[in-house]
């Protein structure tokens, strides 16, 4: 005896579950992230490059490193293009219900990452009350901690400046009413280099991001102070 | 060619159609709704409802007046401070009643359009897993989630584990595809050449001294053996991303323990299905030790019971009442 045949409403069920996996199959499917000339010229663009130059000569392909940088925004714009008209018909559903399939998780780990601070200057000059992963600078740690909050300044030194600069404004803010002694703030990011143990360490710092406030300019527009 | 192709869309439809218990479907409901609600008391707790749910105007951090197409909220509602207050109330209130499995699906929906909300309103605050719980809501609205465990059970059966009545089995099916998507995606695009032996898949230990990533000063991973421990580390990352479809074959082999073959039976004497899940648990435990993502970790361990069937989960229930109801002594 054969198996009943199929509802129309398992049919129809069927049909929706495969429509629905096609659509996140579109966004789920693979494709490097539209780059520009700022990227690729970054340190960490430069470093992948460079690897990748290494790479492709050890197996007797040779490019230069502007003609390989020069594929990799070639190839890397023109895939992203492609991925995104496949896209654009199902957008505004994905943008209304805030779904969608976009896993990139650490696909290219950042050996110039960005180090949060916070300075407070008094009558003796600036010192620091926050420094990321510092055991006793710890100002506003749990908060400046929070993965919500980490999204805000990790990464803002090349996006997003408005969202940088009021959050840094309310750490400020924070850091006036914690601190009555201060009069300024200053709020940074600080480039790090990551070297693998066996290359020479690089100990260079490059500030960035560096907003300062004053605390007459800060507390009265929020009615702290008279 | 035509007959084969038919039985292949009636397997398929077949497929879609199974239906099951609905308390693994309440199991996972519950906990994702907990770790939700966590998320949202945190930003609660750290005082950061309007800078990260509201306008520049009012304190927010994000410029959306300025935005040439705000976010729906904003052209609905005034820039004014109740607003970013409301918006946090409703995900509470929603994250709370998807929990209870009151109104469970149409907790689902608001607590999904809502959070979709944050996404537009701040989209650096919003990461990888605010988006996979979304896509989970999705399913969840559209599923019988409800039918165990919930508010909606006790009232329309007089029981919280309600009348047992099957529910479909796809929604649970659609999550281990997710999951195997996230995984699998996540892996074939670790493009960056330090995930590779020609990077001395050094991945993990560069991840690991970004200070806004890590819990920790982990700059003593640079010497012996700690080094060697995060290119294994590396290694078995790549490896387990890439082979993360092998899963659904397992579940295959599982379900069909009569065929023959040595993968088959493998497969099956050593639980790789069971495998695959540790593996995952183990490395989601880590990170959750060793870097500072947040309710991450959490979110995806809160699904992994949507690996378990019903009756599996039954019986682990049983097994682990049992542990628990043992008697300290033997009675007299």
């Amino acid at each position: 005896m054969s198996a009943p045949a199929p509802s129309p409403r398992a049919w129809l069920r069927a049909g929706c579950i495969t429509v629905a996996l096609v659509v996140h199959g579109i966004y789920a499917l693979p494709s490097p992230r539209g780059i520009d000339e700022a990227d690729i010229e970054s340190p960490e663009g430069r470093e992948e490059v460079e690897r990748w130059r290494e790479l492709l000569a050890s197996l007797g392909v040779t490019y230069t490193h502007e003609e390989l940088a020069a594929e990799s925004l070639w190839w890397s714009n023109t895939l992203s293009d492609a991925h995104n008209t496949l896209q654009r018909p199902f957008r505004p559903w994905m943008r209304w219900t805030g779904t969608g399939q976009a896993w990139a998780l650490f696909a290219s780990p950042d050996t110039h990452p960005h180090r949060l601070e916070v300075y407070i200057h008094d009558g003796t000059g600036w010192r620091a009350v926050f420094r990321r992963n510092h055991p006793t600078l710890d100002f506003l740690d749990a908060t400046l901690r929070f993965r919500r909050v980490r999204g805000l300044y990790d990464g803002s030194t090349t996006n997003q400046r408005v969202p940088y600069w009021n959050f840094s404004r309310w750490v400020a803010k924070q850091a006036f009413l914690a601190y009555p002694e201060a009069d300024r703030v200053r709020v940074q990011m600080v480039r790090e280099h990551t070297t693998l143990p066996w290359e020479p360490a690089d100990a260079e710092e490059v500030v960035k991001a560096k907003r300062i406030f004053k605390r007459e300019a800060i507390l009265p527009e929020d009615g702290l102070v008279p | 060619m035509i007959d084969r192709l038919w039985g292949w869309a009636i397997r398929w439809v077949a497929f879609w159609d199974a239906t099951e218990h609905p308390r693994t479907l309440g199991i996972v409901r519950i906990l994702l709704a907990i770790v939700i609600l966590f998320d949202f008391f945190e930003i609660w707790a750290y005082d950061l409802v309007v800078p990260l749910l509201g306008p520049q105007e009012v304190g927010g951090w994000a410029d959306l007046m300025a935005r040439e197409n705000p976010p729906l909220l904003y052209q609905w509602l005034p820039a004014a401070e109740w607003v970013p207050r409301l918006h946090h109330a409703v995900l509470v209130g929603s994250a709370a009643f998807f929990g209870l499995g009151f109104f469970t699906r149409t907790s689902a929906v608001v607590l999904m359009l809502s959070w979709a909300q944050v996404a537009v309103t701040q989209p650096l605050s919003d990461r990888a897993i605010d988006l996979l719980c979304r896509n989970v809501l999705m399913i969840f609205a559209l599923s019988g989630a409800g039918r165990w465990g919930s508010l909606d059970a006790l009232w329309s059966t007089g029981s919280l584990a309600g009348d047992g009545k099957p529910i479909g089995a796809w929604p649970r099916y659609l999550l281990i595809v997710q999951l195997v998507v996230m995984y699998f995606t996540a892996g074939i695009q670790k493009v960056g050449i330090l995930w590779m032996p020609m990077g001395s898949f050094a991945a993990l230990y560069v991840i690991l001294q970004d200070p806004a990533i890590a819990r920790f000063d982990f700059a003593y991973l640079a010497r012996a053996p700690f080094f060697q421990l995060t290119q294994l580390g590396t290694l078995v990352t790549m490896v387990w991303q890439w082979a993360y479809p092998l899963v659904f074959l397992w579940y295959f082999y599982k379900n069909t323990p009569d065929r023959p073959g040595r993968l088959r039976a493998f497969a099956n004497r050593w639980h790789l299905t069971l495998v695959w899940m540790g593996v995952g648990a183990l490395f989601h435990l880590l990170l959750a030790v060793t870097m500072e993502l947040g309710i991450f970790p959490w979110a995806m361990l809160a699904l992994y019971p949507a690996f378990i069937d019903p009756d599996e989960m039954l019986q682990l229930g049983t097994l682990v009442r049992g542990w628990v109801g043992r008697p300290a002594t033997p009675p007299a």
